[in-house]
């Protein structure tokens, strides 16, 4: 029964088979020049070193070599480490932010909320201003004390405006104000309403502002540079880009005459920070269809409800 | 459709497991302090593989003099090190040691604990041991901010060349003494091995003059003579000798011997590879010759022909000074520390080279030579001249005793440069410089690397300049350099 | 709050009868409150001559002198004024131009696709750029412009023709910057649309089809107006982020090149530049504060349009 339903709806809003195709060519160039930048990655993590220096950056090396994997594989246990943080603050970090966002963000799209016009403008401000990085630090190290603290990586974004407004937009024009009326009048209470019949309509929306925050949060690097000196707590885009910015150090302190500066510094390679991208990568981007699942079963949902 | 309620739930669960796990793991860390009073001292770099073993090693030494402190090491690698440095020094986090950025800029805002009394009281064994070059040199307004790390207090630029290369084509560097005269060698390298960097330099590279000095740094062209003839605040890229070189590397770039990105180039040539022929090092007393360089590079073999002449400058007086935080609760204490890096060999020694018995060993204890073992390699030891007196450390064997009184001698012999001290008050000009600055950034890799034909593009640069206040910095500049002059 | 808000009922009455809805927005405004509210009245440091003091960083916020104006005139006094006014809102608009277009076409191109597999194996691929960061890719455009290894040098060259040498060619760069800025993030802009074109109910299709609308009918008709309201939302935000620019984009990837500073400077390299220097607080503060005023009237005059003519859409 489901997935006939699911079948028709797919072919109501298809293109027609020729405009298909045409369109199925043109997303995959697209796709294709998106994912060629990646397989580069993969060549150079391979690469080895003294033919970037020798001969550049090319798509096929002279040279092969495991190397750089096998130097990673020396240092697995970071790694691991590394990996356990990143998915340990995107899931807790992304739990929170949807769920705090959509709260606030139902509370002001609900018209008979008396201060519904306060709580938006509140909001709102904030988009306006940067606070700036120093004040932000002093917050988040000397009022929170948590310098060295795995939530100085999480709560820092575990609330967005911006997800608060995609959600205010999508309450007040996908959630049909009829349907709620209708519960009230069975006497159900608010929080009832919100949890039992709101948010199960909202899912595609929730999913599009968790995807978005889940991305952020797995890209941060930039409050683990601030906040974190344990190497226990530090993620796997901060590892990358210490390395990245470690090599860019030195081979500046090389050309400014300082190559002995930094003796006693592991030198990580190019074809590290590349073997590290692939890393850093693969596992995020993977999880993309599992949150493309919930569009689709949001819109069957919402198709049936009303 | 309640999948959602339990997936809340669950996660209510793990922040509940998550902030009591955080809660322990803090509790763990605030009992290892105990009651000793732990200094904090933020350094660039990674964090040693054996960390644990060295500061337990470092606190035991440092206990048996000062039994209430604990040292604690934080490590910011070395491209964030400046930026997060810039933050905790303007959020004024009460950190008690750190190793300085942009010290005499910073010295001037005042963000540092004056060190002037502190030092001599609480590290006067340290302080003594200090070439007194050096207590010019960190010496802002009057007062000393920071303590420097005494190692190469002159150092000279030259040209290094990979020995291989040189044997391999037969080349002679026996002349090469400037860059005009490493023609015939980069003409010669060039025709056998044009695949190979001749000159290898990337962007950030600043052509050498034989005797300058940068008061506002090498990044703005503000400079005036080391030797003390010429008096005068001038810009070094409208002078003679610089506008030559410029026009030597130039004509270098254009036959090929730079490679051809040079400008925006941050390729890494490898010291240990050879994948370059020549490049550009700085060399002080303490490298004994290229001694550190080819350690750096693993024993591979090189030569250096220096281009620049030996004065203890200011820019080597500043090359690794160790600051206080105004804002630090353990001032004290953190003086107390740097008294004993600077004057505790056994202390300094297990850091610098490694821990004894595991990165090396005694060969003769009292002469104070030791052999490095195998496992002396990158990532067990912090590099020297930034943690501690250099007298202090032992040698290995290979350095013969013939080297050392070298190296005592070269230094007592090195001339001072007439700019010693001399630590512009810039607080005045912030808007100028900031200008100054931008103007810069578009000229200075173009022009140093040889990229660009000097005589237009300095003419252009000096138009540019003067729009954004080049006189009026220059002019302060003089004022305060006549001053200095005078009070010398 | 409580006077403009309680004329019919008291204020505390108003309180209770909310509660449920002020406990929605609890968590939120304690953020707020947290990160924005209290660190942002630091910015008022834009407008002082900021002295450090052994009390710390709140200390010498409310004892340093005020010099007005000051901090901000560095800025205007700049010979590159006009460069970076035109560079940074130049690119600015063209990029709020370009994403919209195609990351809505490319929304709705997809919600409509029949190849549910294939769909997927192409988001999923157009989110990759999203996460190799500017540095990362700089290595890649690399590849293709090196002066003398590039790609497409070497075409050039094996064609019998001259080699470009494009980072020293500021002309060239216009075209590949926004080619890249809108390459990049392509594949992540155009999610939000897609789940939006994704939560229409079919019905709305059916009814149309019923009147015999053609597929461009339909988008027309059924698509585009369920899209518009996030697609003002989008606008109204991202104009007010015209003054600033993805540093990355315009410095990492021309390689910081002094020679291109003509084409690739913007307020964010232009800042980068002039202040990693001095690391002034002060100067620093006030850069950030003049995109936030730019930004400010911007978002502000945008709502006032958008309100008089789809009310539902404003902010406020």
């Amino acid at each position: 029964m489901r997935k006939k339903k699911h079948v028709t709806s797919v072919e109501i809003r298809s293109f027609g088979p020729r405009t298909n195709f045409v369109f199925n060519v043109i997303l995959a160039i697209l796709a294709l020049s998106c994912i060629v930048p990646f397989f580069f990655m993969i060549v150079l993590s391979f690469t080895q070193e003294s033919d970037i220096t020798m001969y550049g950056y090319q798509f096929w090396p002279k040279h092969w070599t495991v190397a750089s994997y096998e130097y990673l594989s020396k240092m697995g246990g970071q790694l691991l480490k590394s990996l356990g943080v990143s998915i340990f603050i995107t899931v807790i970090g992304t739990l929170m932010n949807s769920l705090f966002s959509s709260t606030y963000a139902y509370a002001i799209s609900r018209r008979d909320f008396a201060f519904s016009r306060f709580f938006t403008i509140f909001a709102l401000i904030s988009m306006l201003f940067t606070p700036g990085m120093v004040p932000t630090y002093l917050v988040v190290t000397q009022m929170l004390g948590l310098k060295d603290n795995i939530w100085a990586l999480i709560l820092p974004a575990c609330f967005g405006v911006y997800n608060v407004l995609i959600m205010r937009t999508y309450f007040k024009t996908s959630i049909p104000e009829a349907i709620l009326e209708s519960a009230r009048m069975d006497g159900a209470g608010e929080l009832k309403i919100f949890a039992d019949i709101v948010v199960p309509l909202a899912i595609p929306g929730i999913a599009t502002i968790s995807l978005f925050t889940c991305l952020g949060y797995w890209n941060d690097w930039f409050n683990a540079m601030l906040y974190m000196t344990n190497d226990n707590l530090i993620p796997l885009q901060y590892l990358l880009v210490k390395i990245q910015n470690n090599i860019q150090f030195m081979s500046q302190q090389m050309s400014a005459g300082g190559s002995t500066l930094a003796s006693g510094t592991v030198l990580p390679s190019e074809g590290m920070r590349f073997a590290v991208v692939v890393i850093a990568t693969l596992p995020i981007a993977l999880t993309y269809p599992f949150f493309q699942k919930y569009f689709v079963k949001g819109m069957t949902v919402g198709g049936v409800k009303e | 459709m309640k999948k959602w309620k339990k997936i809340l739930v669950s996660t209510a669960a793990v922040l509940g497991v998550a902030t009591l796990a955080t809660a322990c793991g803090n509790k763990k860390s605030d009992s290892s302090g105990g009651s000793k009073t732990v200094v904090s001292m933020y350094m660039p770099g990674d964090k040693p593989k054996n960390y644990a073993d060295m500061i337990k090693r470092a606190n035991k030494e440092i206990q048996t003099k000062y039994p209430n402190i604990e040292l604690s090491m934080k490590f910011i690698g070395w491209g964030e090190y400046n930026q997060k440095y810039n933050v905790m020094v303007t959020s004024g986090d009460p950190y008690d040691l750190a190793f300085t950025q942009n010290y005499v800029a910073n010295a001037g805002k005042g963000v540092y604990a004056d060190m002037t009394d502190l030092a001599k009281k609480y590290a006067k064994e340290a302080y003594d041991k200090v070439d007194p070059a050096y207590w010019k040199g960190v010496t802002v307004n009057g007062k000393i901010y920071g303590f420097p790390i005494n190692a190469n207090v002159f150092a000279i630029n030259g040209i290094t060349f990979n020995k291989y290369y040189l044997d391999k084509y037969n080349i002679d560097i026996s002349k090469v003494d400037s860059y005009q005269s490493l023609e015939p060698a980069f003409a010669k390298f060039h025709k056998e091995n044009p695949g190979v960097a001749t000159f290898a330099i990337g962007q950030g590279y600043k052509v050498s003059p034989r005797a300058m000095e940068f008061p506002l740094g090498n990044g703005l062209p503000f400079a005036v003579d080391s030797s003390g003839k010429n008096k005068k605040v001038f810009n070094a890229y409208d002078t003679p000798e610089v506008k030559k070189d410029l026009e030597t590397l130039h004509q270098y770039y254009l036959k090929g011997y730079i490679p051809k990105d040079a400008a925006t180039s941050s390729t890494q040539y490898n010291l240990n590879e050879n994948t370059w022929f020549s490049r550009q090092e700085t060399q002080g007393p303490f490298d004994y010759g290229d001694t550190a360089l080819i350690n750096a590079a693993g024993g591979k073999k090189m030569i250096t022909k220096p281009i620049t002449d030996p004065y203890k400058s200011q820019a080597q007086a500043q090359v690794a000074i160790w600051a206080i935080s105004k804002t630090s609760k353990h001032k004290k204490e953190a003086m107390q520390v740097l008294n004993m890096l600077n004057s505790d060999k056994k202390l300094l020694n297990n850091i610098v080279w490694g821990l004894e018995g595991q990165q090396w060993n005694f060969t003769d204890k009292a002469k104070g030579k030791i052999k490095t073992t195998k496992k002396y390699q990158p990532g067990y030891f912090i590099g020297g001249w930034m943690m501690g007196n250099n007298d202090l450390l032992y040698t290995q064997d290979t350095i013969t005793q013939k080297q050392i009184d070298q190296r005592k001698e070269n230094i007592k012999d090195a001339k001072e440069s007439a700019a010693l001290g001399f630590s512009p008050d810039t607080t005045k000009l912030k808007t100028e410089i900031t200008n100054l600055s931008n103007v810069m950034s578009k000229y200075l890799d173009i022009l140093n690397t040889g990229t660009a034909d000097p005589e237009p593009t300095i003419k252009k640069m000096d138009a540019e300049l003067k729009t954004a206040g080049y006189d009026k910095v220059q002019a302060e500049l003089q004022k305060q350099y006549d001053e200095f002059l005078k009070n010398k | 709050m409580a006077k403009k808000e309680g004329k019919k009922k008291g204020f505390i009455q108003k309180v209770i009868d909310n509660r449920i809805y002020l406990l929605l927005v609890a968590p939120g405004t304690l953020f707020l409150i947290v990160f924005f509210y209290i660190p942002v009245i630091a910015n008022m440091v834009a407008f002082q001559e900021f002295q450090y003091s052994e009390e710390g960083f709140l200390y010498s916020l409310f004892h340093s002198s005020w010099i007005g104006i000051q901090n901000f005139k560095f800025f205007f006094q700049s010979s590159d004024f006009w460069i970076v006014v035109r560079n940074t809102v130049g690119y600015g608009l063209t990029f709020l131009a370009l994403n919209f277009f195609f990351a809505i076409s490319l929304g709705i191109i997809m919600s409509q696709l029949r190849n549910r597999k294939l769909l997927k194996v192409y988001q999923t691929s157009m989110l990759f750029p999203y996460f190799l960061s500017w540095a990362v890719l700089a290595y890649f455009v690399y590849a293709f412009l090196s002066p003398d290894k590039g790609i497409i040098n070497h075409w050039i060259t094996a064609m019998g023709g001259q080699a470009i040498d494009f980072y020293n060619a500021p002309k060239v760069w216009p075209g590949i910057l926004i080619f890249l800025g809108v390459w990049k993030s392509l594949g992540y802009n155009s999610i939000l649309y897609f789940a939006t074109a994704m939560g229409i109910n079919p019905e709305y299709y059916d009814a149309a089809m019923i009147d015999g609308a053609n597929k461009w009918q339909q988008i027309k008709n059924v698509t585009l107006p369920h899209i518009l309201p996030v697609a003002t939302l989008m606008f109204i935000l991202n104009i007010g982020g015209i003054f600033r620019s993805d540093f990355g984009l315009f410095y990492i990837i021309p390689r910081a090149s002094g020679t291109l500073i003509s084409t690739t400077q913007t307020f964010d390299t232009y800042i980068y530049r002039a202040l990693t220097m001095n690391n002034d607080i002060g100067m620093s503060t006030a850069s950030g504060l003049l995109q936030a005023f730019v930004g400010f009237l911007l978002v502000i005059t945008t709502n006032l349009i958008v309100r008089k003519k789809q009310p539902d859409a404003a902010f406020f």
